[in-house]
């Protein structure tokens, strides 16, 4: 690889995900959209996120992280948030778990 | 946060600095180990340091920055970077559109460089807030994260670049990514929509998961959105 190589992709890929940031905020509003597609953005969190866990998920258990391990620590830190616990809490709660049963085996 | 801070009050006397700093520390933890990968990874397929760092703030996105890295490794020409790129990042314009509102009264500036910050991590603590509707306080909040979390994604890049070789394992941190965003699924499952956008998008996610260069995530991001707004139109209106 040369180093103008390197760059020349490097300044692409940062443009397009530029773009693909402003895109509806800068160029298009989303306020301009269609009442259909607007109507959909609040549950643009819920849909990302649930689909970021099994990603992430699927991706850690295929580098050899015990499924059941991850479960039992993914469940925990569910119910840590469903219990209103701040994030950080949440994450201290998963890293826990799983170590305990990690400990124990799973 | 962050995740309990979907049902606070608006608070004028409490500084988005201050709250943004500390929606960014759980974040910050969870980023650590990917932030490590990418390093390793920019030492490992001997990416000149100083370019693989400006990379990382310039791209500001560890998968898109990941997909950029092996395709230039394995000899990939521009056109097939910018369409892989194009569909690693995808899910950005579906965050962009749900976080517009936000952007509407803000200076022309802020509309064209804030969102440059905009990523998993950040879209999901500002949209957890329901205290940001101020645009002033929205963009301190916003600046702060994503300067904070920039400040964050680079250092540990450093450090993972340089002390790649001798890193084995993470242990438990492997654990935190799906740990974080589990925190921040949570608090939004508020309404039958909601559950039902975020179960379809589950559903297709782990079944799309085989496409390439992560296409699936986008795909079950606006499957979701319309199985969801059907959902939603469905219901009763005493319902809502």
């Amino acid at each position: 690889m040369s180093g103008s190589t390197i760059v020349t992709g490097v300044l692409a890929a940062a443009i397009v995900t530029w773009l693909l940031r402003v895109a509806l905020i800068t160029l298009l509003p989303a306020d301009r959209l269609p009442d259909g597609i607007r109507r959909s953005l609040p549950l643009v969190g819920p849909a990302a996120m649930a689909a970021l866990v099994v990603t992430t998920f699927t991706a850690q258990a295929a580098a050899g992280t015990p499924a059941p391990r991850q479960v039992v620590a993914l469940v925990a830190a569910a119910l840590a948030a469903r219990l209103g616990a701040n994030l950080g809490v949440v994450v201290l709660v998963a890293l826990t778990v799983g170590g305990l049963a990690s400990l124990l085996g799973g | 946060m962050s995740v309990a801070v979907a049902d606070r009050r608006p608070s004028i006397a409490r500084p988005a600095i201050r709250e943004a700093l500390r929606d960014l520390w759980p974040i910050a933890v969870a980023v650590a180990p990917f932030g490590l990968f990418v390093g390793v990874t920019l030492d490992e397929l001997g990416i000149p340091r100083t370019t693989g760092y400006l990379s990382s703030l310039l791209i500001f996105s560890g998968s898109a920055q990941l997909a950029v890295l092996t395709l230039l490794d394995t000899g990939a020409g521009l056109a097939t970077i910018v369409a892989i790129v194009a569909v690693v990042g995808a899910r950005l314009v579906v965050y962009g559109g749900a976080l517009a509102p936000h952007f509407r009264a803000q200076p022309t500036w802020f509309r064209w460089v804030g969102p440059h910050l905009l990523v998993d991590q950040t879209f999901g603590i500002a949209t957890a807030r329901s205290d940001l509707e101020d645009p002033g306080r929205f963009r301190t909040y916003w600046l702060t994260a994503g300067a904070g979390l920039g400040t964050v994604w680079l250092t540990v890049i450093v450090i993972g670049s340089f002390v790649g070789p001798v890193l084995d394992r993470f242990g438990m941190l492997e654990l935190t990514a799906p740990a974080l965003y589990v925190g921040m699924l949570v608090p939004r499952l508020t309404d039958r929509a909601a559950v039902c956008a975020a179960l379809v998008a589950a559903a297709f996610a782990f079944g799309l998961q085989g496409l390439p260069g992560g296409a699936g995530l986008p795909v079950a991001i606006v499957v979701a959105l319309a199985l969801g707004t059907l959902t939603d139109r469905r219901r009763p209106e005493v319902d809502r």
